[in-house]
C-alpha cells in the first residue's frame, strides 16, 4: 500500500499551504536549514518540488540538531505498517498530532513549488 | 521498505545553502561512488527535489579502503534497521556533546573520521535577495511590482553543458533616457540580476538574452535594453555603466519573440550582471510591463 504524509501549518488546513500531502516515495531529502529549521523537501514528476520546513527547539549542542530525530519520524512514518490506512499525520499543528516524538515541533511552513517563486519573502 | 540514511558533519546547524551539514536521503537516491585518497565520495540523486539535484557526501577514511567503505555503503542500503528504515551511515557530529560521533558497526576498522556534504543544485532555484555568494542572486533595486516580481532562476544539465535561466518582470523599474545607464527601480537599491558564479554555472561561452512580453510604458517605453556585468554588486537605477563590461548588446529595440545572443564577452567570474539601457527613448519611463529571459550557457571548468 502507498503511504501518504499529512502536514498541517496549525491555520485551519483551508487554503492552500495550510497543509499538504504528499506520497512518502517522493521525499527527496531531508536537510538542517538553521539551528531551528529543518526542511524537508519532495520531488514532484514535472521538476518542480514542495518543502516543508519545520521549526523546532534547538539541540545543536546537546544532543544534536532534530533533524536526527524528525528523520527517523520520517522513515518509520514512510514504512507505517498496514494498519495504518494509508495516511500518516507527520505533524497536524491543526490537532495537536505529532507523528512518534516529534512533539517538540512547533511550525509548519508549506512551500508548494519551492524555487519557482521567488518573490515569495519566505525563500529569501 | 526503504531505508534513509544519515550523515552528518562535525558541527550541524546551516543547511538548505548548497552545503548542508546534515542529510536524510532515501536509500534509493544512491547512484554510485568514486574513490580518492583517503577519501570515498557519493552521490545521491533528486537532491533538493531536482530531478538533476546531485548530493555528494564525502566520507574521509584510512586511505586504501575504498573498496571497503564502499561495500559498507551498500550493507547500510540493504540493512534491516529496527528504527523503521532509519539508518546512520557516519554521523561526524561531534558538536552535540552528550551524543558523539557514530559510524555505521560497517566500517569498523576502516577510520572513518569525517564528512562532507554539497549539493549541486538543479532545476528550479531559490533566488537570493542581497546574495552576494550564489549565481541565482539579485538586488532589491530589480524587483519589480509585476505578477512575478523578483526573477525566477532555472538550472539544468545538458551533456556536460551546464544551463541556467533567469526571467524577470521589468513592471516597475525604470529606464532612464541616458544611455548605459543602469536599469532598476527609481527609488533605489542594487538592480543586478545574477552573479557569475563558475562553480555553479561553469564557465559562461554564451549569453541570450530574448524578449517574452514586449517592455511597456505610458510613453517613450526604453525598448533598446543591454547586459553589462561589474564587479560591484551595489549598481542601482541611474548609474552610469558606461565603465562597466558590455556583455550583450542589443543594437536597437528588441521585438516581442526574439532572441540576441553574445559570444564575445560573457563577462568576468565572479562579476554581477545589470540590464541598461542600449539607447535613448525620448524619455525616462516606468515599465508598465515586459518579460525578458536570459539564459547563460556554460561548461565546467577544465584544466590540462
Amino acid at each position: 500500500m502507498k503511504k501518504f504524509l499529512y502536514f498541517a501549518s496549525g491555520a485551519g488546513a483551508n487554503l492552500t499551504e495550510e497543509a499538504y500531502v504528499a506520497e512518502a516515495d517522493m521525499i527527496s531529502c531531508v536537510v538542517p536549514q538553521t539551528a531551528t529549521k529543518t526542511a524537508v523537501y519532495f520531488s514532484k514528476t514535472d521538476n518542480t518540488k514542495d518543502k516543508i520546513v519545520l521549526s523546532h527547539d534547538n539541540k545543536t549542542n546537546t544532543s544534536g540538531h532534530r533533524i536526527i530525530d524528525i528523520g527517523k519520524a520520517l522513515a518509520e512514518a514512510a514504512n507505517a505498517g498496514p494498519h495504518v490506512n494509508g495516511i500518516v499525520d507527520v505533524v497536524d499543528l491543526d490537532n495537536s498530532i505529532f507523528y512518534g516524538n516529534l512533539s517538540f515541533i512547533t511550525g509548519v511552513e508549506i512551500q508548494l513549488n519551492a524555487g519557482h517563486d521567488a518573490s515569495n519573502p519566505l525563500y529569501e | 521498505m526503504e531505508n534513509y540514511l544519515y550523515f552528518a558533519e562535525a558541527d550541524v546547524e546551516t543547511g538548505d545553502d548548497g552545503a548542508s551539514e546534515a542529510l536524510v536521503v532515501p536509500a534509493s537516491s544512491y547512484i554510485g561512488a568514486d574513490p580518492g585518497n583517503g577519501t570515498t565520495t557519493l552521490r545521491f540523486k533528486n537532491a533538493m527535489g531536482s530531478q538533476h539535484g546531485i548530493h555528494t557526501v564525502v566520507l574521509g577514511h584510512t586511505a586504501g579502503k575504498n573498496k571497503e567503505v564502499m561495500r559498507g555503503v551498500m550493507a547500510c542500503i540493504n540493512a534491516h534497521p529496527s528504527e523503521g528504515g532509519f539508518v546512520v551511515v557516519a554521523n561526524s557530529n561531534a558538536a552535540a556533546l552528550t551524543k558523539g560521533t557514530e559510524y555505521n558497526k560497517v566500517f569498523n576498522g576502516l577510520g572513518m573520521s569525517t564528512v562532507t556534504i554539497t549539493e549541486e543544485k538543479f532545476g528550479g532555484i531559490v533566488g537570493r535577495k542581497g546574495g552576494t555568494t550564489v549565481s541565482a542572486s539579485y538586488g532589491e533595486g530589480i524587483i519589480g511590482t509585476g505578477g512575478s516580481t523578483a526573477p525566477r532562476y532555472h538550472r539544468y544539465k545538458q551533456g556536460q553543458d551546464i544551463i541556467t535561466t533567469m526571467t524577470l518582470d521589468l513592471t516597475g523599474s525604470t529606464s532612464n533616457n541616458d544611455v548605459d545607464d543602469v536599469i532598476g527601480k527609481a527609488a533605489g537599491g542594487a538592480a543586478y540580476f545574477y552573479k557569475n558564479v563558475v562553480a555553479e554555472n561553469g564557465v559562461i561561452y554564451k549569453i541570450e538574452m530574448s524578449c517574452l512580453e514586449l517592455p511597456t510604458a505610458s510613453s517613450n517605453p526604453g525598448l533598446d535594453i543591454d547586459i553589462r556585468s561589474d564587479a560591484a554588486a551595489t549598481r542601482a537605477f541611474d548609474f552610469d555603466a558606461s565603465g562597466m563590461t558590455a556583455v550583450l548588446t542589443s543594437g536597437g529595440n528588441l521585438a516581442l519573440g526574439t532572441t540576441i545572443s553574445s559570444l564575445s564577452t560573457p563577462g568576468e567570474a565572479d562579476s554581477y550582471y545589470y540590464f541598461t539601457v542600449g539607447g535613448a527613448h525620448s524619455g525616462s519611463s516606468v515599465y508598465t510591463g515586459g518579460q525578458l529571459m536570459v539564459k547563460f550557457y556554460g561548461h565546467p571548468a577544465r584544466t590540462a
